[in-house]
């Protein structure tokens, strides 16, 4: 049992990895050069914290992110684990997190640490990841 | 004739913590101080009740902020699986073979993201009732010097009466 188990584990883990390495490319791809249909990528109730400011729903995200200025993102660290069904409810979930430099028009190029969940929505022909939910800090916020 | 084709160049002002309510703020906090203490104590065996059965562990360093590589610094599938900590034990077992900390409980910044808690170090307490870790991504960088600057200046909460910290799950 345990063996079967820890197949298991190493096949969801492949999973993540996977749909995180892909994720992360068209992600930060989509922000920097095709901004106005960066909310594709979330779920219709997604939630953004951003610098702990409360962004949910597509209309509020597609707003602020017309707000924001343009930018140049660069992933220095990815990491990706597969989160536990007990706490999702049985949705294939994965938990993103990057860290990296961003330099936004008329500012500064800062450092940033963000985080995503990640579900698998099946639809009839095949698997899309969504963003349901997503949290950004600069690392130097404060200053 | 005006044109109104502007491009933003002003960023969102920055807020601190972001906890969703006050309830949320007060059991996240309890159980972050919990677990710091005794993260920071000589035995993080007690950690163990902080993690769930099926809990996930992982650690990043990142190294040459100052030049950073173009390409994203990923493992090879094997060895990324083999640095990912799986199940409680694992996981405190790793946790247990790192240096000894001291963390300043007053520099943390707690971001509650639905049912996500990211900090700093991006750790995740998505069971609400009976608090526990499903997965944890420790991230370690260098602290700034304005970080360096503003640590344990200000003092820590007073420890709870009894010698051993608990947590509560």
């Amino acid at each position: 049992m345990t063996s079967l188990h820890k197949t298991d584990f190493k096949t969801y883990v492949d999973q993540a990895c996977r749909a995180a390495e892909e994720f992360v490319n068209i992600y930060y791809e989509t922000m920097d050069k095709r901004r106005r249909v960066l909310t594709r990528l979330y779920l219709d109730k997604a939630t953004l914290v951003w610098n702990g400011n409360a962004v949910s729903g597509q209309e509020a995200l597609n707003e602020f992110f017309e707000m924001l200025p343009s930018s140049e993102f660069q992933i220095n660290v990815l990491d990706c684990q597969p989160v536990h069904e007990q706490a999702t409810q049985s949705q294939t979930t994965v938990l993103v997190v990057t860290c990296g430099t961003v330099k936004f028009d008329g500012n500064k190029q800062r450092y940033f640490n963000q985080n995503f969940l990640l579900t698998a929505q099946a639809t009839p022909t095949n698997t899309v990841w969504k963003i349901a939910s997503d949290c950004f800090r600069f690392q130097d916020w404060a200053s | 004739i005006a044109f109104d084709v502007e491009a933003p160049t002003t960023l969102p002002p920055c807020k601190g913590s972001y906890f969703g309510s006050d309830d949320l703020k007060a059991l996240v906090l309890r159980f972050l101080q919990q677990y710091y203490s005794i993260y920071d104590s000589s035995d993080r065996q007690g950690l163990l009740d902080a993690y769930h059965d099926g809990a996930c562990c992982s650690l990043s360093i990142p190294f040459g902020h100052q030049n950073p590589p173009s390409a994203l610094l990923l493992s090879p599938p094997a060895m990324r699986f083999k640095l990912l900590k799986h199940t409680r034990l694992n996981v405190v077992a790793f946790l247990n073979e790192l240096p000894k900390t001291q963390h300043d409980v007053n520099s943390f910044v707690v971001d509650v993201c639905a049912q996500t808690v990211s900090g700093g170090d991006g750790r995740q307490i998505p069971r609400l009732g009976a608090l526990c870790i499903v997965n944890d991504e420790l991230f370690v960088r260098n602290a700034t010097t304005e970080e360096i600057r503003k640590a344990f200046v200000m003092p820590a909460p007073t420890p709870s009466s009894s010698p051993v910290p608990t947590l509560s799950a």
